[in-house]
């Protein structure tokens, strides 16, 4: 009974930590995947793609946790918007991007890693998606960047 | 209605002849148990200062109830984390389990509720909680029955663990683990309609995402280039459909490993293949999970002495 009351609960209960669904690659699916990390604004190449910094060295905040941080952002704005997170227009995504950027940047006060931190940080949105039997696609788009007077710029 | 719904849930349970009672350990298994439990506690669990957050801005658990950034306080974190250590002494050596596994399941809950508050939700550490929460349990069950019938028991019942406090400790935590598997594989099969297996040739796409963020995450340059498995899978979507089978089947049959012991070392051992799979296949790594079905589900102490009093190089462990 015990047992299956605990599945019940993390079933119930979704996200209540320490229960949980464990919603992990629970729906692979043909539509885009994607992730974020965090790159040197100032330092872009050629083909668009910032000098990436090691987020969990930096801000002590691995790729992973900053995408579903950025992603619960999303959905506050998509709720607020009362419209679906994928629908976000560019102007709302910006402004989850700019918010997240902000609280990334605070890590540096706690990760002390202020004076290696580039001046400006820029997030970077890779958009990963597949046709079977072809081949996979990384597409990596800056959604936006600190500017040097620590207002934030597209 | 919901008196007879549990009459058929334990009419099916008696029907596959699941038991509900613990089975038989000795006090020295138990002992390495805690011994080897509270290693990983320690080692993997106790939040360090460089994870420190000074807020909950998306407030998980019991973090919408109450605030719960003290832990970012050095000096308040630093007498938090004595008292755990000590906890953990008296955990392992089975002394006052009515303080000390409460506290340690506080501790843990609570500081892995504050890193999961920040926004993103992290899957390492619910495992470890809930083998904590359900131990705690046991000893406050345990304390109450204890103290209720304290003429008819030995004194030392209310201060110390004892056998049967063992067996029920043991019992709950393997329940937790084998409901933390269960509950993934129906999340998978409900979460995709029921298409998960026919669909996993489409995780290449999460194959190259953790291999990617785990290049982002420390800028090693082994995750930069080509990435293992996605050409083959790619060309042959037929493979993923096979490799990812059993881990779904392993998951939803978790349950079994609480049949008995040979159960418990044939699940235990398939899921810490699955993980290890899992591990070279995507890169990630599911060390606390491997760790907790280890100790409490396959054991390695129990079969190791039997083994070797089966060849005659030691004695037949004392009850």
């Amino acid at each position: 009974m015990v047992f299956i009351l605990l599945v019940l609960t993390g079933l119930g209960l979704d996200e209540f930590y320490p229960f949980s669904e464990f919603p992990m690659y629970s729906d692979p699916d043909p539509g885009t995947t994607d992730f974020i990390y965090l790159g040197d604004a100032d330092q872009i190449s050629e083909d668009g793609k910032p000098a990436p910094i090691p987020m969990q060295t930096m801000i002590g905040i691995r790729p992973a946790k900053a995408t579903k941080i950025f992603r619960t952002a999303q959905d506050e704005k998509a709720k607020i918007l009362d419209i679906a997170r994928d629908q976000l227009p560019d102007a709302a995504l910006h402004a989850v991007a700019l918010e997240c950027l902000r609280y990334f940047r605070a890590r540096e006060e706690h990760m002390q890693t202020a004076d290696q931190l580039p001046s400006r940080l820029c997030l970077v949105r890779v958009e990963i998606d597949l046709v079977l039997g072809e081949g996979v696609s990384e597409v990596h788009t800056i959604l936006a960047s600190e500017n040097p007077t620590g207002e934030e710029t597209p | 209605m919901i008196g007879r719904l549990l009459n058929s849930i334990r009419a099916i349970w008696d029907w596959l002849s699941l038991r509900t009672m613990p089975w038989r350990i000795t006090s020295w298994e138990a002992f390495l148990m805690r011994l080897f439990f509270a290693w990983v506690v320690y080692d993997k669990t106790f939040p360090t200062l460089k994870e420190k957050f000074t807020g909950q801005p998306q407030p998980n658990g019991i973090a919408q109830w109450f605030d719960l950034t003290f832990f970012a306080d050095p000096q308040i974190y630093q007498r938090l984390e004595m008292f755990g250590i000590g906890c953990l002494v008296a955990y392992v050596i089975g002394f006052l389990p009515v303080i000390a596994l409460p506290y340690l399941a506080w501790f843990s809950i609570a500081s892995k509720t504050l890193a999961n508050s920040q926004g993103g939700i992290s899957h390492s550490y619910q495992m470890v909680s809930l083998i904590l929460l359900a131990q705690a349990i046991v000893a406050i069950w345990r304390f109450v029955g204890a103290a209720r019938n304290r003429r008819n028991e030995e004194s030392s019942g209310l201060w110390r663990t004892d056998n049967l406090h063992d067996r029920w400790a043991v019992f709950y935590s393997q329940i937790a683990i084998a409901a933390c598997y269960v509950t993934a594989g129906i999340t998978k099969l409900r979460n995709s309609d029921g298409a998960w297996l026919w669909n996993t040739p489409y995780l290449v796409k999460d194959l190259v995402k953790t291999t990617r963020q785990n290049f982002y995450a420390k800028l090693d340059p082994q995750y930069a280039g080509e990435v293992d498995y996605v050409e083959p899978i790619l060309n042959h979507p037929m493979i993923a459909r096979v490799l990812f089978a059993p881990g779904l089947l392993l998951e939803l049959a978790a349950v079994l490993a609480l049949l008995g012991r040979r159960w418990s070392l044939a699940l235990g051992l398939g899921l810490i293949a699955l993980h290890l799979g899992i591990k070279e296949v995507m890169h990630l790594n599911f060390l606390l999970f491997e760790l907790c079905v280890l100790i409490f589900l396959v054991n390695p102490p129990y079969w190791l002495v039997q083994i070797l009093t089966k060849i005659g190089l030691a004695p037949k462990p004392a009850e």
